[in-house]
């Protein structure tokens, strides 16, 4: 009798340190710092390879392929609120692969893919008013190209234009509409590259040419308009950075590389610090792995959705907390 | 034999507990989600929101997809136009509305507003 006693708190206690264990290690594997946060009550309009841009505390995307089809619709996604708003339509041929951006206040949307050729039309959009105007066009057609806006211009450069992955960036000036060849880029020539911008300092890596995932990382300084090489992708032995079709985001003054395709979709997150010039790893995304996502941030608060993984086009979006300790039921 | 009683009784306990907790967790959580609207009385036109239990999801203080500042010019048409979005969610499709939509509802546009 004494003995069938034993095996039964035996049992009993091998029961409760397995649930304990079980418990705790799901928590314990991950020591990377960031945590996400599952925005979507309701899920959004499902897109891939979208455009947008941030202004004040609304993120709008716009344009992009469903699989199906190329899209021209356009959503602003309130921070504040937790809600979508459908906007005007954008006004030129459907397409994706566009480049978005702001430039004091305005959006600006242009170049990209219809599915048969590289575009060069470009258009801006009026927060206030809900309108879109045609502005000058690109001089060159070409998709995933990158576009920033910075000190009262707006920059488009790299892409892929139908027959070559490019290396030229152009700048445009508001006040009289008109594009200029921008000189200078160090770099090689690339398509779906990624940047991030922290006190007006431009941050560009990542890309992709002839199947090699670019390495290089690159800071231009709009005042001078000259490009710096920062520290190699691949500089550490665990970096693992490279990648294309990823997003490229700021919060409270360090930047971050997330998601995008590396021989698949892939869900990894790495951080910059800009005053140390070095990377490190975050928590990854928690929702399906994917590439060709939009970031929306306001400098303080950032939230990543849309994308595809394989052929699945998504329309989850998620909030990233880079500096909070990872918990896996929010 | 009375710890082994004991024992029964403890894991039964402790059984229901964690049943107890998932099928609350569960319930709670499923509460309230379909999707319904509200029309918006914005003064010289109305608007909609799309709900999901008390939650605002899609706030459309503008036609969707038009240009400008356009509202829907009756009450009437904001219901619809939220029941046709409504209808597109809950059919697992995105919920785009396009022009077609509109005009194949009599949903007027390009108004005195």
């Amino acid at each position: 009798m004494n003995k069938r006693k034993w095996y039964v708190y035996k049992i009993t206690g091998m029961l409760i340190m397995a649930m304990v264990i079980s418990s705790c290690s799901s928590e314990d594997e991950d020591d990377d710092l960031g945590n996400w946060v599952d925005k979507s009550v309701f899920d959004g309009s499902a897109r891939s390879s979208i455009s947008g841009f941030t202004i004040n505390n609304v993120g709008y995307m716009g344009v992009g392929y469903d699989g199906d089809d190329y899209l021209s619709s356009f959503w602003a996604y309130d921070i504040e609120g937790d809600y979508w708003s459908q906007k005007a339509d954008f006004p030129g041929v459907a397409r994706n692969a566009a480049v978005g951006f702001e430039v004091d206040g305005v959006g600006y949307i242009g170049s990209g893919y219809d599915g048969v050729d590289e575009l060069t039309d470009f258009y801006r959009y009026n927060t206030v008013s809900n309108t879109w105007t045609e502005i000058a066009p690109l001089p060159t057609a070409r998709r995933n190209a990158v576009g920033f806006g910075v000190n009262g211009f707006g920059y488009v450069g790299t892409g892929y234009d139908g027959e070559n992955d490019r290396k030229d960036f152009w700048k445009y000036n508001p006040a009289n509409d008109t594009w200029t060849e921008l000189v200078g880029f160090g770099g090689n020539k690339r398509r779906s590259a990624t940047t991030f911008t922290i006190n007006e300092q431009v941050y560009l890596g990542t890309g992709v040419s002839n199947g090699i995932y670019l390495d290089d990382f690159w800071v231009f300084d709009p005042t001078t308009e000259s490009w710096t090489k920062k520290l190699d992708l691949d500089e550490e032995d665990e970096y693992a950075i490279q990648r294309s079709n990823a997003v490229g985001f700021t919060v409270n003054g360090y930047g971050y590389i997330a998601c995008g395709e590396l021989s698949g979709a892939t869900n990894t997150v790495w951080e910059y610090d800009p005053i140390l010039d070095e990377w490190e790893q975050k928590t990854s995304f928690e929702g399906a792995t994917r590439q060709d996502a939009i970031a929306f941030s306001n400098g303080s608060r950032v939230f990543i959705g849309m994308g595809r993984t394989g052929t699945l086009y998504l329309d989850d979006l998620d909030e990233f907390f880079p500096q909070d300790e990872y918990e896996e039921e929010d | 034999m009375i710890s082994t009683a004991k024992y029964w009784v403890f894991i039964v306990l402790f059984l229901s507990l964690v049943l107890g907790y998932s099928i609350y967790n569960q319930t709670f959580t499923s509460e309230n989600q379909n999707f319904h609207s509200q029309v918006v009385n914005l003064n010289d036109g109305y608007g909609y929101q799309i709900m999901r239990g008390e939650k605002i999801v899609i706030f459309q203080e503008f036609i969707p997809g038009f240009p400008g500042k356009q509202k829907f010019a009756t009450e009437d048409q904001a219901l619809k136009t939220a029941g046709l979005v409504i209808a597109k969610i809950e059919a697992g499709k995105s919920p785009v509305l396009k022009v077609s939509d509109l005009t194949d509802n009599n949903i007027s546009t390009g108004a005195a507003h």
